[in-house]
């Protein structure tokens, strides 16, 4: 809703600033700061760009990082998708029970629920244990430390990203839409295909954007859950800033996947024109 | 669709509806409708809201299926029919426009579902849209256009496959008062031109006499009354319908005596005569509902023996006509309407009046309903 009528243009700049120097001071300044420790050292020097582009390994760990971002958010999509149209069909207690699952995650602690999936996954955790005694398998699967494993604890955490934008771009389609195009002739297949699904992109861009950026960028579960063989850029920016001490190459790092994940979120934004699909009519 | 379809009757039904029913718990929402639509009729449903027009519409679209009855199209039952397998078109009360289509591909859908081809889709979508009279705006999105634009949008969507019905769900409710008029006049001349056989739900008492052949009214989940819009108004079948069509002094009555000219009836405020209502039988002493037009009421100034004695309690200057209020001698108020330049129009409250009604204008409804 447009804010016309109300607050004037200069009282609501005031209003917001506040917030703003706050994110001046405590956000963006120390951004700045960090990342232009990357190019001087002491002087200005494009070295550490220069060694992260040269070695295999680094350039590796970030295909590997935009791989895994990229199959988490198809997952989280195909999952996701049918639990929020779910979501947006159901009324009154169902409708909570079903919202209940997908927020109370979102309200736990991201270490708790990769500490879950380690419990369940382990090599005598609850999944093994349950498979050996039902006779399926005889040897413990490695379950844990894997690629598999990674994806899965990552799709889990990330799902609500995924559902909640969807789920309220379907409640924003008017009911009669739908309705209108059973009526003039179309299958339930196709009110789907024509109807319901092109007016809840922006809702799957949404998602998508969330959900592949804050995998981009993804700390605590990889490093739990995938263990020390597969390695995240953020697990390697930790290692240089942490274990190395060595700032400038992990500020650098920093600056590449900020970049990335901007640049990112721009060819988004251009390719599918989200704008032009939003309801108003 | 143009084309005569004869059915067992003999007359051509393009829609028949036998004995249809709808439950929903342990609430009848249509309860044991029948009626029948000719071939390039335009009839409408009109009802107050929650009287079941909605849910008669739904059955009719498919959205809703029936308890019991039938819905025959052509001879073809399509009670349990989909929707999409439905030969029919639908405007919807919103327009339901497809937002993020173009006007053409929103007129193309419903050709598009039916697999028509590319060309053919196209020299068609022209056509319909040159019908509502919308050339030039194949392109435009949804958003940009006018309410009344994008009614034409829907309706062109609507005929473009020449389905067998057209069923309009309050089309123009959403448009302002003027622009409503203005589409009433131009529906219904595309009714006409395109012989379409229409169904048009609305609550708008004054669009549905103006544009229909007949107009079913619906009550609590059954027709009231299945007439034209002039038998209507002149011979409503019930005091529910007298209200609801057109103004109408409602009052109770005794019946003193049955006559071949009339009804005697004696009413608080004196004796009147009365023409019962077709089918209803009465007796003497019933008590009955009497219901009287005001333009039928004629008013004179001054205590005339032979009339309804009265007081102006006040006049209402409408523009084309005075409504004036009188207060009878029980207590209870009649309304009657005088044009402006009569004697009438213009006397002070509390004058002395009487009033006469002729015996085929006096309204004698069964009391009990409504």
């Amino acid at each position: 809703m447009s804010m016309r009528g109300g607050l004037s243009r200069s009282t609501a700049a005031l209003m917001a600033l506040p917030l703003a120097a706050l994110m001046i001071a405590a956000f963006v300044w120390p951004l700045v700061a960090f990342l232009s420790v990357s190019l001087f050292d002491p002087g200005f020097t494009l070295e550490h760009y220069a060694r992260l582009f040269a070695t295999e390994l680094y350039l590796e760990v970030l295909g590997e990082t935009i791989l895994t971002a990229l199959i988490v958010t198809a997952v989280t999509l195909l999952l996701g998708y049918p639990i929020a149209w779910m979501m947006a069909k159901l009324r009154g207690r169902w409708a909570w029970i079903v919202a209940a699952c997908v927020l109370i995650p979102l309200w736990t602690p991201v270490l708790v629920r990769s500490y879950a999936w380690i419990i369940i996954l382990q090599r005598r955790g609850v999944l093994n244990t349950t498979l050996a005694s039902l006779g399926i398998v005889d040897q413990p699967l490695t379950l844990l430390y894997t690629f598999g494993a990674v994806v899965l604890a990552m799709t889990h955490v990330l799902m609500p990203f995924m559902i909640l934008p969807i789920q309220s771009s379907l409640r924003a389609i008017p009911e009669e839409l739908p309705r209108a195009a059973r009526g003039l002739g179309a299958s339930h297949l196709r009110v789907f295909t024509s109807v319901i699904l092109p007016l809840s992109l922006p809702g799957v861009m949404a998602g998508c954007l969330m959900v592949f950026i804050i995998a981009l960028g993804f700390y605590i579960t990889p490093a739990l859950v995938g263990g020390p063989r597969t390695l995240m850029i953020s697990t390697l920016i930790t290692q240089q800033a942490f274990e190395l001490l060595n700032w400038p190459f992990a500020a650098s790092i920093s600056t590449v996947l900020l970049v990335l994940t901007l640049g990112i979120a721009i060819v988004f934004r251009r390719l599918l024109n989200v704008d032009r699909l939003s309801l108003h009519a | 669709m143009m084309t005569p379809h004869k059915n067992q009757g003999g007359d051509s039904a393009a829609l028949s509806i036998r004995s249809l029913v709808k439950r929903y718990g342990s609430v009848v929402a249509t309860d044991g409708v029948s009626l029948d639509v000719s071939a390039g009729e335009f009839m409408s449903l009109l009802g107050p809201s929650g009287s079941g027009k909605t849910t008669l519409l739904m059955l009719l679209a498919g959205f809703e299926v029936a308890d019991g009855g039938e819905i025959r199209m052509r001879d073809r039952d399509i009670s349990r029919v989909p929707p999409n397998k439905r030969d029919i078109g639908m405007v919807f009360q919103r327009y339901a426009l497809f937002p993020h289509m173009s006007v053409a591909q929103n007129v193309a859908f419903p050709l598009r579902m039916r697999g028509v081809a590319k060309a053919d889709r196209e020299a068609r979508v022209r056509a319909a849209l040159e019908t509502v009279e919308l050339t030039g705006y194949l392109d435009r999105m949804p958003a940009q256009l006018s309410g009344g634009q994008q009614q034409r949008v829907a309706l062109a969507r609507a005929i473009v496959f020449e389905p067998g019905i057209l069923l309009m769900d309050e089309p123009l409710g959403a448009l302002d008062r003027k622009l409503r008029k203005h589409m009433q006049v131009e529906l219904k001349e595309l009714q006409g031109r395109l012989g379409a056989t229409v169904i048009y739900v609305t609550h708008d008492q004054e669009e549905a006499l103006a544009m229909s052949d007949r107009v079913a009214i619906i009550n609590a989940g059954r027709i009231e009354q299945l007439a034209t819009p002039r038998e209507l108004y002149d011979a409503p079948a019930s005091a529910f319908v007298g209200d609801f069509i057109g103004e109408i002094n409602l009052f109770d009555a005794k019946v003193e005596e049955l006559e071949s000219g009339g009804i005697k009836l004696a009413s608080g405020f004196g004796p009147l005569t009365g023409t019962p209502v077709p089918g209803a039988t009465f007796s003497r002493g019933q008590k009955v509902h009497v219901g009287i037009r005001p333009e039928r009421i004629a008013v004179r100034a001054g205590a005339a023996s032979d009339g309804w004695q009265a007081g102006i309690r006040q006049t209402i200057f409408n523009g084309s006509n005075v409504t004036v209020y009188a207060t009878m001698q029980d207590g209870q108020e009649l309304r009657a309407t005088v044009a402006p330049n009569d004697r009438e129009a213009s006397l002070a409250r509390g004058e002395a009046i009487s009033l006469s009604a002729a015996p085929r204008d006096v309204f004698v409804f069964p009391a009990g309903a409504a």
